[in-house]
Formats: C-alpha cells, sequence, structure tokens
C-alpha cells in the first residue's frame, strides 16, 4: 500500500513539474490588471492615422504615423507607496483599433497583469525615455520597447526619439485642403545632446485617496485622451505647423519647438476619461 | 494490477523527463549549442525556444540552403539567388527560378536576418523559420511541391541520417525550414571598416568616409539614419521612397490592404551594400551614385512617400563621400567567410 501512496505522489509531482516547466510566471490570486489606453482624438472624435483633420487655424493636414514612448509607469497606493508596471512601453498612436474581448476603442494600450488588488490613488508615468534608458538599442533585445526595430532610434550621438508625429499639411493661401504639400516632421528628443535642459516630462493622475481600486481578477481600464490639435497650441502660444513644420530637436530652435509641443501635450492636450 | 505496478516508476520519470525538456522542441537535448559571435554594439539574438541552435543544425542547413534538391527540377537553390559573394544576392536585377521563370522583386541580401522581425520585401512573413518555405515552393522560385521535397530528402543517401542525428528524427518540412533558418540566423555582419571606427579605431575611415558619415547622419541634410539606423543600417520598417509615382508592385499593401501602404517596401540594410547591385526592390538602379542622386531629387512625389525625403542640393565631393561611406559598411570577412560556405 505504501508502495502505491509514494508511486501516486511521484506521479502529481511529475505531473505539477511538467505543466509547469513552460510557464514561469507568477499568478497571484489576489491580482487583477491594469490597462493604460492612450485614446488620440481630434476636436473630440477618434484620431485615424491618414485621415484629414483641420488644426484651429483652419489648415487641413493629416499624421500617418504617431508614436510615443510612455516609461516609468507606476501606480501609486493610498499611502504614497508606488508599485511599479513597467520600464518603458511604446505606444504605436497610428495603428488600427485593436481590440481584446473588451471594446479597447480607438487608442493603444497595454495591459499590465498581477496587480496587486487593493485601492489606488493615481497613476504616474514619463513622456519620452529617461536618461537612464535613453542609450543604445544594443543594450536591448529585438523584442524590447527600446530596440533598434521600433523606428525610434536616432543613432548613438542623439539617442531615441520620445514623440514621433511625421504627415503633411496644406500650406497654400487659400487654405482649400486640396494640396497636403507641405510635409510635417515632428521629432522630439535628444535629451542627451541638450541635457541640462529636459524634454522628458512626468505627469501624474492622482487624487488624495480611492481615485479606482484594482478587483481581484479583473481588469481596470485607464483611459487617456489626448488632443492632437492641442499639441500645436496654448493659450499664449499656438504653432503655426504650415511653417514650424519640422523638427528633430537639434539644439536651437528645433529643439525649443520640440520643448513647445511637448509642454503642450502635458499641460493641455492630455485628459483622464471619467471612469 | 502487477503489471501497472511496474509501470509507475516509468511513467513518473517520464512526466518528469517531459516537465524539464519540454519546452526545447525537436532537438536532442545533448546537441552541442552553437556559439554566436555577437559584438558588444548588437543586441543579443533571439533564439526561438523550439528551434535551439545547435552546430549539427546550423550546418545542416547550410547544406540544405547550398543543395538545388530543394527544387522541383533539382536546378535552382537558395543559394542561387543569395549568394555569398555579393552578400548573399545575385547580382541580378530580378532573380531567376526553375525553367528561367523571373519574379518581379530584387533577391534581398541575408545580412543580420536574427534581429529581423519580418521578412521579404514587403513583409509578408514573421519569422525566419516560415519565410524559409515561401521560396521553395512559389513558382517563381523553386516551385517546388513540399512532400515531393520531403520525399526527396527522405530517399537521398545523407539526409535522413542527418536529420536523425540534428532532430531525432526523420525529413519533415518543420524540420527542414527550422535547419535553414538555424544556418541563416549565423550570418551577422559587424566587421567593417565602420564597426572598427566605433570599436575606437580613428584610422578605419578615410577623410572622405567620414565626411560622408557626418552627412549621413546629419540631422538636416543626410538624414540617410532615419531609416538605415545604426547598428544595422536598417530600421526594419517599411517605407515608400518615391521610386515611383505610380508603383506597379504596390509592396506592403499587398500584405495589409492598406491604400495608405502602397508603395511601401523594407528597408533594406546598408550593410555590404558594395556587394548587393542593383539596387531598390525591383533592382532598378545599378550603382550607388544612381541612388544618391535619387534621394537628392526629394524622389519622385508618391502620395505615400516618406515625409522624411527632401530635395536636398549636394555637391559632387558630398555625393562622393556618401558612396564612399556606405562602401565602409562592406565587411569582407563576412563575404569570404568559408563558415557561410559549403566545403
Amino acid at each position: 500500500m505504501r508502495f502505491y501512496i509514494f508511486m501516486g505522489f511521484m506521479l502529481l509531482l511529475g505531473g505539477a513539474f511538467m505543466f509547469s516547466a513552460c510557464d514561469r510566471g507568477d499568478n497571484p490570486t489576489d491580482a487583477g490588471a491594469f490597462e493604460l489606453n492612450l485614446r488620440p482624438t481630434v476636436g473630440g472624435q477618434d484620431f485615424i492615422a491618414g485621415r484629414p483633420y483641420q488644426n484651429i487655424q483652419g489648415r487641413t493636414y493629416q499624421f500617418d504615423e504617431f508614436k510615443m514612448y510612455i516609461s516609468n509607469i507606476r501606480l501609486v497606493k493610498e499611502n504614497g507607496e508606488e508599485y511599479p508596471l513597467a520600464d518603458v512601453e511604446l505606444f504605436d498612436l497610428a495603428r488600427e483599433t485593436v481590440t481584446r474581448g473588451i471594446d479597447h476603442g480607438a487608442g493603444t494600450f497595454s495591459i499590465f497583469e498581477g496587480v496587486p488588488a487593493g485601492k489606488y490613488a493615481g497613476v504616474i508615468f514619463g513622456i519620452g525615455v529617461p536618461e537612464g534608458m535613453n542609450t543604445n538599442p544594443a543594450d536591448y533585445s529585438t523584442d524590447h520597447p527600446l530596440s533598434v526595430n521600433t523606428s525610434m532610434y536616432w543613432s548613438w550621438r542623439t539617442g531615441y526619439k520620445f514623440i514621433s508625429l511625421e504627415g503633411r499639411i496644406d500650406s497654400s493661401l487659400e487654405k482649400s485642403g486640396a494640396d497636403l504639400g507641405r510635409r510635417l516632421v515632428y521629432h522630439t528628443g535628444r535629451d542627451s545632446v541638450n541635457s541640462p535642459n529636459q524634454i522628458y516630462r512626468e505627469v501624474s493622475y492622482l487624487r488624495s485617496q480611492d481615485a479606482f481600486t484594482i478587483e481581484s481578477g479583473r481588469e481596470l481600464q485607464f483611459i487617456i485622451e489626448m488632443d492632437i490639435n492641442r499639441f500645436f497650441y496654448n493659450a499664449n502660444d499656438t504653432i503655426d505647423m504650415a511653417v514650424e513644420n519640422f523638427t528633430h530637436s537639434v539644439p536651437g530652435e528645433q529643439y525649443d519647438l520640440s520643448v513647445r509641443i511637448t509642454d503642450n501635450l502635458v499641460n493641455g492636450a492630455l485628459f483622464k476619461l471619467p471612469f | 494490477m502487477k503489471s501497472i505496478k511496474y509501470l509507475i516508476p516509468f511513467i513518473c520519470i517520464g512526466a518528469l523527463m517531459l516537465g524539464n525538456f519540454g519546452c526545447d522542441n525537436d532537438s536532442p537535448n545533448m546537441a552541442e549549442r552553437y556559439e554566436l559571435s555577437i559584438p558588444d554594439h548588437f543586441p543579443d539574438i533571439p533564439i526561438p525556444a523550439d528551434n535551439p541552435l545547435t552546430v549539427d543544425k546550423v550546418e545542416l542547413g547550410k547544406q540544405l540552403f547550398f543543395d538545388p534538391i530543394l527544387s522541383k527540377d533539382n536546378t535552382v537553390s537558395c543559394a542561387s539567388c543569395h549568394n555569398p559573394d555579393f552578400a548573399f544576392t545575385d547580382f541580378s536585377r530580378v532573380s531567376r527560378g526553375v525553367e528561367g521563370a523571373t519574379g518581379e522583386r530584387n533577391s534581398p541580401a541575408i545580412i543580420n536576418l536574427a534581429y529581423s522581425n519580418s521578412f521579404f520585401w514587403d513583409g509578408s512573413n514573421p519569422s525566419l523559420e516560415e519565410q524559409a518555405i515561401n521560396p521553395i515552393i512559389n513558382q517563381l522560385e523553386m516551385a517546388s511541391d513540399l512532400a515531393d521535397v520531403i520525399q526527396k530528402l527522405e530517399n537521398h543517401p545523407t539526409y535522413p541520417q542527418e536529420f536523425q542525428k540534428v532532430f531525432d528524427g526523420p525529413p519533415t518540412t518543420d524540420r527542414l525550414v527550422k535547419a535553414i533558418a538555424s544556418y541563416e540566423r549565423t550570418l551577422i555582419s559587424a566587421n567593417s571598416p565602420y564597426d572598427k571606427y566605433i570599436a575606437g579605431d580613428e584610422s578605419a575611415l578615410t577623410d572622405s568616409e567620414k565626411r560622408g558619415m557626418d552627412l549621413f547622419f546629419n540631422h538636416e541634410r543626410g538624414e540617410c539614419f532615419h531609416c538605415h539606423t545604426e547598428p544595422f543600417f536598417t530600421d526594419f520598417s517599411f517605407q515608400n521612397n518615391g521610386l515611383y509615382e505610380e508603383y506597379r508592385d504596390e509592396g506592403r499593401k499587398g500584405v495589409t490592404g492598406r491604400d495608405n501602404d502602397a508603395g511601401k517596401f523594407k528597408v533594406p540594410t546598408l550593410r555590404n551594400i558594395e556587394y548587393t547591385a542593383p539596387y531598390m526592390h525591383d533592382g532598378s538602379m545599378r550603382s550607388l551614385e544612381e541612388v544618391v542622386e535619387h534621394y537628392a531629387k526629394g524622389g519622385n512625389g508618391h502620395r505615400n512617400q516618406s515625409v522624411l525625403l527632401d530635395n536636398i542640393v549636394f555637391s559632387e565631393q558630398e555625393k562622393a563621400d556618401l558612396v564612399a561611406f556606405m562602401k565602409a559598411l562592406s565587411d569582407p570577412e563576412f563575404v569570404n567567410n568559408p563558415a557561410f560556405r559549403p566545403e
């Protein structure tokens, strides 16, 4: 009889080993998921790459590429303790709508699993690539957001683009929208050569307490809208996209333009949807 | 009942072994690993869990790569269009398949493909393993039937034993492409004068090559680096480079169906570009000088043309410097490496 008990135990052990060998991931039982969903819009409508829109100066433009690095993403617990979610993620905001069981809308999202259930005061993240990570794609495997395969790396001299917006605009006097003949290239970044002036920005969505609750086994969707038109103006400054149509963040006017766009994004273009 | 009692220890051991080795499929556990030589300025190479890199598998893949047995009439091998003498291209505008069949696209170089996440000019295939099937069955290339190929390999005097040694089993399509992909994964080029220069040898580049490099990486004039990003001198993206106002071959659009992908093709590496003429997806440009003229002109204005292209006035000296720099990406050690060729 003892032999059968022993062998039964061995079978269970072997079976458990077999089924656990390929999946080393943690699976905490008291955990949920947090989805960070970035949803670009223009005038309240979902942004779609390649579609013409009008800016506040009445000029027709379109963007075909829109990528952005979001980094140092962490949740803040009610006691102020931070729960890190990711070092860096690349959001391809020109991508077509992706759905995964639930409606994620038109944005691009990252889902972080295994987040401890409980109440949180909010979320903090950076826009761009912070200094410690703004190094070289040789440091990152090809499936990493900072790999060279992402088209977001300039060179070892200048590091990574933080935001890449590319498209075309009608720069004619008539503003008819018929000829999107002027290119739009907005590549922000180059902190590595402009230090200590930095384009990297952190944004936070915090309440004093109970901003949201992660429930065990459930996914919380945190949607952040960003109005692309508002990248190009604020109460005191309007960027004339037909003229100021190009930046690779080269020190000087180009870098200043990148700073203005980033400040507009952080200060005016980001809105969190109520949930 | 007694007989089951004696089987139980074997079942237990079997279960334990499955648990230990279940992740590495289809490869003998004691096979000698192939150690890739990866330079410091290159990332690590991701190796698929179900296709570990072994010495014998790479050798088998190399043998298959150079063997016309994979083609319908035993006349065309992978190496027919990917000849190591030409940095794994074929020095033709478009390649010739069995019975002289020709396609519309130029043979792409096989260089540092281990880092790529899509294959073919239109990116229609996502893995190095899967892409190996296409040329074998493509009617304009090897025009084979996979079942026939496997049959030929099974009837071959040595392949069955070699597959057995490498995979612990007979030839199959899956094992065939895993072997070829393993060989292709080893084709790393990283020892050009440029590589020596960035490693600290300032004398590795001539003055002209250095001037060309500065233009290449210039953020306001050359701007070549946007798409031909170091260290691979491609960012593996798809771009419309304004080669035509209207494209007969619409490239990436054929994969995605999206009109804004019309005329987009995968950005080729510039490593060893000196050896891979003619240029462009259709081999329509014979020389690097012609390529530089095209980009200096700013393209032909297709609606999807990359906005990074712009009309730039280069002096004749600057054009020569750009070409000189591109030639400084040549890696003769790679092209002549005996390890990449059949014995």
